[in-house]
């Protein structure tokens, strides 16, 4: 899926999060969100799953204009850095929660949904835990879990915010690399915010490099390091050491 | 054989004062209680336990209590959503409002309920006419038991509900859950384990209030005459053994209710315990 922002802004009380962001983003790609803290980076991302709404400006998924529709409408896949798991359901019941909840219309059968939840375990490589609670797992682990509930819904678009960011620098860069293999087998649109360079550039298509709420550079991680002369853009990748 | 070590300093001695402030303060009138009512004999207990008069005071003890539990249940999980959730003008000072119950002496509140709800008073003036008979009547009994609850339930889930993190919410909102499955699945449950502390300890409390009821309820027998009432007639009376039966009686009951409560907790925390 498509998605298309034009001049997006959002502030919290005077505090300008995202300035006049525009953004196209194709069907199929990996782009990569990078920037310091408080950049505006989640805040965009947020803005694109629908769990804030914006001052001003537009979002359109596949030409459709989303600006005004709550997140569940939207239905984006979303990973957050904390895994968000449901503590008091099994693994199972967080995998197969979003099927549950679908409209009764549009609701799998139970044998369904059992055939999905475990081919996703199987995905994940963590066949056999589908009966254990998220507290019961590593970090690593849980954040592979909530990879499978949001895939379970088949979204159009994942969007991933710091999804690596809790976990050690082993769990880090395995997960990094199963990200990447999964995007190059099923070229799901992929939106993921990160501090860490060395991790957007070794996944994405192209990153956005943010600071103070607007978009400093675009492009392939080629590109962008081959040579820029935006002075924010040089320090804070380095380039002039 | 060697010392067992421990990482906390000063183990045994905290342990040892635990015990013995826990043994002084509860277990030994406990004890003392049971001894009166052993030196009655079992033929007394009996009989004063199963006079019709005091069974009639037990449905009122423990079943309108039970009811105003439950009533405190809806009302001050609501009130406890509300004041975690949402910000008003007057909202700290509503939350003070809650905690009176707490520190206001029972026969103050008593007095109140009375003063509003008897035939010739404020509201009981509007409410006698159209045939509804709050004060000297069961009904009475009820709403003292609501007013001196309340507070217990909203104390024990409003930290919860403020401990929980938005992000799981979002997570159900991102997977096309509504308002009303996410509270349904994703809010509710993690909050019941508190709910069920807060309605048991309202439930408590109920049971063995005294000083709001006695006024607001008229004490008639075998209507709205409570079991502590009961046990202070025969105090009265100089029937030491009398009461003391009572009070092991309400002792066991008591005991009942905080087993129960604690089965309840357990249950609604079994995806923690497994950690």
């Amino acid at each position: 899926m498509s998605i298309e922002i034009t001049s997006l802004t959002k502030s919290f009380g005077a505090f300008p999060a995202v300035n006049d962001v525009s953004l196209k983003i194709e069907t199929g790609e990996m782009v990569a969100f990078l920037g310091p803290s408080g950049s505006g980076k989640t805040t965009l991302l947020r803005l694109i799953a629908g769990l804030e709404f914006a001052d001003k400006g537009e979002i359109f998924f596949n030409g459709e204009n989303v600006t005004m529709k709550n997140a569940n409408e939207r239905k984006a896949g979303f990973v957050f850095q904390s895994y968000a798991l449901f503590n008091h359901m099994t693994i199972f019941e967080n995998i197969a929660f979003g099927l549950h909840v679908a409209p009764r219309a549009k609701r799998l059968t139970k044998e369904k949904i059992r055939e999905r939840v475990l081919s996703l375990l199987e995905t994940i490589q963590l066949s056999g835990l589908e009966n254990r609670f998220p507290v019961q797992l590593s970090g690593g682990q849980r954040q592979r879990i909530a990879f499978a509930r949001a895939l379970a819904v088949e979204p159009k678009v994942l969007l991933l915010d710091e999804p690596f960011g809790a976990l050690d620098a082993k769990v880090r860069r395995e997960l990094r690399t199963w990200l990447g293999e999964f995007h190059e087998r099923t070229r799901l649109t992929s939106l993921f915010v990160t501090h860490d360079q060395e991790e957007a550039f070794e996944v994405a298509d192209r990153v956005v490099i943010f600071d103070k709420g607007s978009v400093q550079k675009i492009g392939t991680p080629l590109e962008i390091r081959s040579g820029t002369s935006n002075t924010f853009v040089r320090d804070f990748l380095g380039l002039d050491i | 054989m060697a010392k067992k070590k421990h990482v906390l300093p000063g183990f045994r001695t905290s342990v040892g004062w635990t015990v013995t402030w826990v043994s002084l303060l509860v277990l030994l009138p406990l004890t003392a209680l049971v001894g009166k009512t052993a030196s009655g004999g079992w033929e007394h207990f009996w009989e004063t336990v199963t006079d019709p008069e005091v069974v009639a005071t037990y449905r009122v003890s423990f079943g309108i209590s039970f009811i105003a539990a439950l009533i405190n249940g809806v009302f001050g999980f609501l009130a406890a959503w509300i004041f975690a959730r949402y910000d008003f003008p007057g909202r700290r000072l509503l939350e003070a409002a809650t905690d009176l119950p707490f520190a206001l002496p029972t026969a103050v509140a008593g007095i109140a309920l009375t003063a509003l709800y008897s035939p010739s008073e404020w509201l009981g003036q509007y409410l006698e006419p159209l045939g509804v008979k709050i004060a000297f009547a069961p009904a009475g009994v009820l709403i003292a038991m609501i007013f001196i609850g309340f507070p217990f339930v909203v104390r024990a889930v409003q930290p919860v509900i403020e401990d929980l993190s938005a992000d799981v919410e979002e997570a159900a909102a991102c997977l096309g859950a509504n308002r009303w499955q996410t509270i349904r699945y994703v809010i509710l449950p993690p909050l019941l384990p508190a709910l069920f502390t807060g309605i048991i300890m309202s439930y408590g409390r109920a049971v063995g209030e005294y000083g709001s009821i006695v006024f607001i309820s008229g004490n008639i027998p075998f209507q709205t005459e409570i079991t502590p009432l009961m046990i202070f007639q025969k105090l009265e009376q100089y029937d030491y053994t009398g009461a003391a039966a009572l009070g092991f009686t309400m002792l066991l009951a008591s005991l009942v209710i905080v087993l129960i409560g604690n089965r309840l907790q357990t249950w609604g925390n079994r995806f923690r315990k497994l950690a």
